[in-house]
């Protein structure tokens, strides 16, 4: 097991390595930063003299070699909005997104899994359509205008919620309802269908012929089987909600990973886009190692081999 | 489905030719089902009202779109202009420059459908193709190409597409260029899928043998067989496409202005959602009725590109499901309405198990199929009953009706009783049958791997029985497993008993199985084929267990087999089945030495005995009947060697042969005389 981490460990390594490398390399070759910060209707000398400034007239790899080393102590140089290091620029922001998708995703996932198990029991009734109209709704929602129609709705009609910010408990309720949506209806769609195959299996039959309890036998036995495709997906839904993230950081002004990296974009600020691709890369790294150790605890047979 | 697997193969429903239906299907008849099915009808009717906005903008947009008039700005829907010279009506109103809101709308359906439909056709092309070239020729191209999608996929899409835009600037072309980058790999995993597959099949190695080249192969035959499941997949991009392209609009990412985009369009009234809430409203509404009309639109494809699937979509009203319940729902069902019956009156209470011409019927797409017609039979305490019959007999069937684990739908209980010590199972409330089936009467299964649940511990397993039925703790459970375990003869019971299944021989499974069936001293034991799925020495040992225990603990025993040779030595009765009837029954040596019914003796034959010199091992002619077609009758009578005209109209009644037998044959005591 020790040895399986520090395997998945060092190979997540190197792909952190490439992409970092990559990501440079984007940025210096595909962009000219100059260009980047300045905009494209740049006169060509107030490009020249920021170049010289900022060293991006030296050969690329010579920029590599300085940025490597800078990675390696942690340091992203300073962002060329903030003008102040960018790498805790976007560490501040990581709690708060850290927060907004765990909550996003304990509500959705025994949510889906419930709903997504009792469409599998009884195929055809109304939790099945539910289901069906969930996962269609999900993979239709306009994130963005979701949580506009809920501010209008819940902040500004019913004035129950802020429509804003972030705070106490009530700031979070909207963003992550809205956050929400995509991966309940796709892990219910995904439940469901791991759990027709599962309870179709004899060990259901088994269970019924030694009389345990429905409950027991759908939540308890089928359900412990189906976890494997389950994981999965949830693992791919927790990272896609940096997708989500985006949008509805922006939409409810919470400050998190997905509203800065926004602004970055709009700023052209080419050193904390950097940071926040290493801090994104950490944070998927992190989440499939957790699916893959998920799993090898799940079933018995990746266990003991 | 599931009727077809109880069944053997020979007897599954009938799928309908798919180019019979597919030469049937018309305009006509696709009109006529679509107006049945108004899901389908109403995404297709906003997709093409959609696309004719799109593309005549022009001229359907009531007001030019970016004519600005800041008199009008943030009027509601259905307001008159507020320059009286023009007096024209703003219908969905005005946004905050005073511009005409439904005319933006239908000139943003022109860039979310030309973003969409142009990023699909570049992402696509792009992922079929290396898909194409993956699946074909396999090797390092196809390691790369899927290192790539797993990578890709991988990342968050939206978070690659801000960044590929942040480094090369906006714009329609960028824009594809990035969806292009972005999406290709879920066609390339399809189409390599699809490819590997096809490869291997007749029409591609007959064309490689004929001298087709490579690209030929590919464009030609490989090509054309893609269409279908890549146009469903296109379609439900499209969706995903404009989702995407709507977000970054409304971040600001999307096409600049001044062309109008619904994303842009949310963004723009969001300032003003207090005060103008429609000019987020509409916009919005467009983008999700598009995704949500894509979206079922795929849906609908997927479904009408299936033959079978189709066939059912054009043949018969929507959602058939629900009108064939109401046609044929059980007519008996053991219903938790009905009175529970005294415990002794009804029954004779004498009998272990008394079960009473009991039926059960299938529900398939084609019709009921009668899989158990009328069983009967009794078993007492210590005793052992073989039923006998080939797959599809019905005997499986008939047990798991007793015990109550039939998968209903599609089999229901249709008549009959099961008097299991006085009280009738088929009428009994579900709690009190579940208490029964746990704690009194116990089944064991043919495949004992996949019979217990792979994610628990044996020992889990098996103690479970008391933790459900008795209460009993955990830690007792386990002891109770251990003790169990160690008397069905597991060894080294203590350290295996936190073994999972797949750790355990076939034998030592079923004697996992067989412990926890017996943990809480059932009074019956039903073993559906306890020993098909082991080897032959493990048969024996299984069976020894088995006759051991009956004799430990005087339960009833019933050995569901084909096997003849494998209940020989335990049994004490046997009923053989066939086409879901009981055509002899009676003691087992007398069955053994002079049978009464042609099949008994066909099924004799086919055994090797050591106890009788033989000259060659027999078979019986023909294959079992297809439920959906008993022969008239005796449904034996086609295969039959002593067949008679009689045979062929007059279904034989269960013939008393003597006390304890009987045998629904014609001719049993021709039978019996010429033993």
């Amino acid at each position: 097991m020790a040895r399986y981490v520090a395997r998945r460990l060092v190979q997540s390594l190197f792909v952190l390595v490439i992409v970092l490398t990559l990501v440079f390399f984007a940025g210096r070759v595909i962009g000219n930063p100059a260009v980047l910060i300045l905009g494209p209707e740049a006169r060509a000398d107030d490009v020249k003299t920021l170049e010289k400034r900022f060293g991006y007239d030296q050969p690329p790899l010579v920029q590599f070699g300085r940025y490597a080393r800078g990675v390696l102590s942690g340091d992203f140089g300073n962002s060329w909005w903030q003008l102040r290091p960018a790498l805790p620029m976007a560490l501040e922001r990581l709690p708060a997104t850290l927060k907004l998708a765990g909550v996003t995703m304990l509500f959705a996932l025994p949510l889906a899994m419930l709903l997504g198990s009792l469409a599998a029991w009884r195929p055809g009734s109304p939790v099945d359509k539910a289901v069906n109209v969930i996962s269609l709704t999900g993979a239709s929602a306009v994130d963005f205008w979701i949580g506009l129609m809920l501010i209008l709705l819940f902040a500004v009609q019913l004035r129950l919620l802020p429509t804003s910010g972030s705070g106490s408990l009530k700031f979070i309720i909207l963003p992550a309802l809205t956050l929400s949506l995509r991966p309940l209806g796709r892990v219910a769609q995904v439940t469901r269908s791991a759990m027709l195959d599962q309870l179709s299996k004899p060990y259901i039959k088994t269970a019924r012929a030694k009389g345990f309890r429905e409950r027991k036998i759908v939540l308890g036995q089928a359900l412990k089987n189906a976890f494997i495709p389950i994981i999965t997906l949830s693992g791919d839904e927790a990272i896609s909600t940096l997708n989500g993230a985006v949008v509805v950081e922006t939409v409810f002004a919470w400050p998190g990973l997905g509203l800065l990296i926004v602004s970055a974009v709009t700023n052209r600020d080419l050193p904390l886009i950097e940071a926040l691709v290493f801090v994104v890369a950490v944070m998927i790294i992190v989440t499939n190692l957790l699916v893959d150790l998920t799993y090898s605890y799940l079933d018995p047979k990746v266990r003991f081999g | 489905m599931t009727a077809s697997n109880q069944m053997t193969a020979g007897d599954g429903p009938a799928v309908p030719d798919p180019l019979e239906a597919a030469r049937g299907i018309t305009a006509r008849k696709l009109l006529r089902a679509l107006w049945r099915d108004k899901l389908m009808l109403f995404p297709l009717i906003f997709l093409a009202a959609l696309f004719v906005a799109a593309v005549g903008a022009d001229f359907l947009a009531p007001h030019d779109p970016l004519d600005q008039n800041l008199r009008s700005r943030n009027l509601p829907p259905m307001s008159m202009s507020a320059a009286e010279a023009e007096g024209f009506r703003y219908i969905l109103g005005a946004d905050p420059l005073g511009r005409d809101l439904l005319s933006r709308l239908i000139h943003g359906a022109r860039v979310s459908l030309a973003v969409g439909l142009a990023s699909v056709l570049a992402s696509g092309t792009l992922g079929v193709l290396l898909g194409l070239m993956a699946g074909y020729h396999r090797g390092w191209l196809d390691d790369l190409v899927m290192r790539g999608v797993d990578v890709l996929m991988g990342i968050p899409g939206l978070l690659l597409a801000l960044f590929i835009l942040f480094l090369v600037g906006t714009g329609f072309w960028n824009l594809v260029i990035v969806f292009a980058l972005t999406r290709w790999m879920i066609y390339a995993r399809v189409t390599r899928g699809l490819t590997l597959s096809f490869r291997e099949q007749p029409f591609v190695e007959g064309a490689q043998t004929i001298g087709c080249s490579d690209s030929r192969i590919i464009f030609h035959h490989i090509l054309p067989n893609l269409a279908s499941p890549i146009l469903v997949l296109a379609t439900l991009e499209v969706a995903i496409v404009i989702l995407a392209e709507a977000g970054l609009s409304f971040l600001g990412m999307g096409i600049q202005p001044p062309a109008p985009t619904w994303g842009r369009m949310v963004a723009e009234g969001r300032d003003y959602i207090t005060s103008a809430p429609w000019l987020i409203t509409f916009p919005g509404l467009a983008i999700l009725l598009t995704a949500l009309s894509l979206n079922l639109s795929s849906a609908w494809l997927r479904m009408v590109s299936d033959p079978v699937q189709r066939w059912r979509w054009f043949a018969s009203p929507p959602e058939p499901g629900r009108a064939t319940d109401a046609q044929i729902a059980p007519v008996y069902s053991g219903s938790i309405e009905m009175s529970e019956p005294a415990h002794t009156s009804a029954a004779n209470g004498h009998h272990l198990l008394e079960v009473n011409d009991l039926r059960v019927n299938f529900r398939t797409p084609e019709g009921m199929l009668n899989a158990v017609n009328g069983i009967s039979y009794t078993l007492d305490r210590g005793q052992t009953l073989a039923i006998l019959g080939e797959s599809g007999s019905g005997k499986t069937v008939s047990a798991e009706a007793v015990i109550g684990i039939l998968d209903s739908p599609p089999a229901f209980v249709t008549g009959g009783s099961v008097h299991f010590d006085g009280v009738d199972l088929l009428q009994v409330k579900p709690a009190r049958r579940r208490r029964l089936c746990g704690e009194r009467i116990a089944m064991i299964f043919q495949d004992p791997l996949s019979a217990l649940n792979p994610a628990y511990t044996v020992g889990s397993q098996i103690a479970a029985m008391f933790q459900e039925h008795r209460g009993t703790s955990k830690r007792e459970a386990t002891a109770k497993a251990i003790e169990l375990m160690d008397r069905v003869r597991i060894p080294s019971a203590p350290e295996r008993v936190n073994d999972y299944p797949h750790q355990f021989s076939g034998g030592m499974r079923q004697r996992v199985m067989i412990a926890s069936a017996i943990a809480l001293d059932p009074d019956l034991l039903i073993a559906d084929e306890p020993t098909t799925a082991l080897d032959v020495t493990i048969q024996a040992q299984i069976m020894e267990l088995l006759a051991e225990l009956q004799e430990e603990t005087g339960m009833g025993l019933i050995l569901i087999t084909h096997d003849l040779g494998v209940v020989a030595d335990v049994a004490d009765k046997v009923a053989v089945m066939y086409a879901g009837q009981i055509v002899e029954t009676g003691p087992i040596e007398e069955i053994y030495t002079r049978p009464a019914h042609p099949y008994t003796k066909g099924l004799l034959e086919s055994v090797p005995r050591v106890d009788e010199k033989m000259e060659s091992l027999q078979q019986i002619s023909g294959a079992p009947p297809n439920l959906r077609l008993i022969p008239s009758g005796c449904p034996f009578h086609p295969r039959c060697a002593y067949v008679i005209d009689r045979c062929s109209d007059e279904p034989p009644p269960l013939y008393e042969v003597s006390q304890e037998r009987s045998a629904a044959c014609h001719r049993f005591e021709d039978l019996l005389h010429a033993n």
